[in-house]
């Protein structure tokens, strides 16, 4: 798929940078290694990135670096969690997440709002539940409620999703691992994904 | 959790050791070790072979160095060769002889005399390099990039007149460029000076050029 991409030389001019901020920023792995991509036009070899993925990156590099320092910066910018931001129209095209997903839980979304990696997973594990018809639509509300609200305390750490339904009531947990748990009996344990796993098929997909 | 407990290394003569976490690691003879290092502080004197990546806040090198994985540091300094296969981030490079490595060398602030062969992206903020062999990057980038013929490379060419101190790369991007001796396809940058015995294609800058008489430059071009 052709994206929208952006010579180095107009980024600079666009945004007013230098290059040393720009290296610098690379340095510090603010700018992710995979942006910057390599092609030859009529002059050499030129450098060019991804427009949205950059012009969005750049904005909030610099809105927040008088407030950071680029260290702490680096930190915010790229937890454990890969790098991957992708907007909505695009996941649709390259049918990572399904369009029924993406039409009950997005669609107060524009199509040119861009999704962190995060996002990403959330919708990603949803939508695996979903197809392996495990899941209702309605549980799918529940699990991006409790994704939104408990995975971001995990911090990076491997965590498992745990989905169980006693007497047609559902729950969702997310517990680190490794971890042994046992329920009462009339418990039915529907689905353990491991998240990390998860994360690496997205990352496979997405690349 | 609490900072786990570092020991320090101490080895003497020809050694071997499997890595790990350290402190201090000092080494003098020529030692191999075959895993990934963590250290505080590596201090070398001789010869010594890293199997995996390298992190220290200082090291500091009199011989050669030979990594294959990625050198992670805070500072660089010594003499002798730095060899690494994978690449280098730094704060700190501050270097006499060759630097050498396979992937990109990042750093603030790199201050060679000598020379290097980088295959990817040499990029400093601030980049002083005093040639006295070949040096060889694919792409430079960076904020100040100042290149300079070694005074003693005189001396040098009485002996060994093929071996050369002269900088070649495909692109050199910078806001200011300070050029000696260099051939490359591509020189952008703000403020961009080219000096005595360089060849270049294309020159594109911004605020000033200025242009040494014995250089050639094909190609100027003002953005």
């Amino acid at each position: 798929m052709e994206r929208d991409l952006i010579s180095k030389k107009e980024l600079l001019d666009e945004k007013g940078i230098s290059y040393g901020q720009l290296y610098r920023w690379k340095r510090k792995q603010l700018i992710p290694e995979e942006w910057f991509i390599r092609k030859s036009t009529f002059t050499g070899q030129e450098t060019f990135f991804p427009k949205d993925l950059i012009l969005a990156r750049i904005d909030k590099i610099m809105n927040m670096k008088d407030d950071l320092s680029l260290d702490e910066l680096a930190g915010k910018l790229s937890p454990l969690l890969p790098d991957y931001e992708m907007r909505k129209i695009d996941l649709m095209k390259r049918n990572i997440v399904s369009s029924v997903v993406l039409q009950r839980f997005a669609s107060g979304d524009s199509d040119k709002v861009v999704y962190s990696f995060e996002f990403l997973l959330y919708f990603y594990v949803v939508d695996k539940l979903l197809q392996a018809g495990e899941m209702s639509m309605e549980e799918g509300e529940q699990l991006l409620q409790t994704m939104r609200e408990h995975f971001p305390k995990f911090n990076g750490k491997p965590c498992d999703l745990v989905f169980i339904r006693k007497m047609g009531v559902s729950s969702f947990a997310l517990i680190s691992v490794p971890a042994e748990f046992y329920f009462e009996s009339g418990v039915k344990l529907i689905a353990r994904l491991s998240v990390t796993e998860c994360i690496e098929q997205l990352k496979g997909k997405l690349v | 959790m609490a900072e786990e407990f570092r020991r320090d290394l101490k080895m003497v003569g020809e050694t071997t050791s499997a890595g790990g976490k350290f402190r201090n690691v000092k080494i003098m003879g020529e030692s191999v070790l075959s895993g990934d290092v963590d250290c505080i502080k590596l201090s070398c004197t001789g010869e010594i072979t890293v199997n995996g990546g390298l992190r220290a806040l200082e090291l500091k090198l009199t011989g050669e160095c030979d990594v294959k994985g990625i050198v992670h540091a805070v500072k660089i300094g010594g003499r002798g060769e730095l060899d690494v296969l994978s690449g280098i981030r730094a704060e700190d490079i501050k270097f006499t002889g060759n630097v050498k490595t396979k992937g990109d060398c990042e750093a603030a602030s790199f201050e060679v005399f000598g020379a290097f062969q980088i295959d990817g992206l040499l990029s400093a903020e601030k980049l002083e390099v005093s040639m006295y062999g070949p040096c060889v990057a694919r792409e430079i980038g960076g904020g100040t990039l100042r290149f300079k013929r070694s005074k003693a490379t005189v001396f040098k060419r009485l002996i060994n007149s093929e071996d050369v101190a002269a900088l070649s790369a495909q692109s050199i991007e910078g806001d200011v460029v300070d050029l000696e001796h260099t051939s490359a396809s591509l020189v952008r940058g703000n403020n961009v000076k080219i000096g005595s015995g360089c060849e270049i294609d294309r020159v594109e800058y911004r605020d000033t050029l200025d242009i040494h008489k014995s250089a050639i430059v094909k190609e100027k071009i003002k953005i």
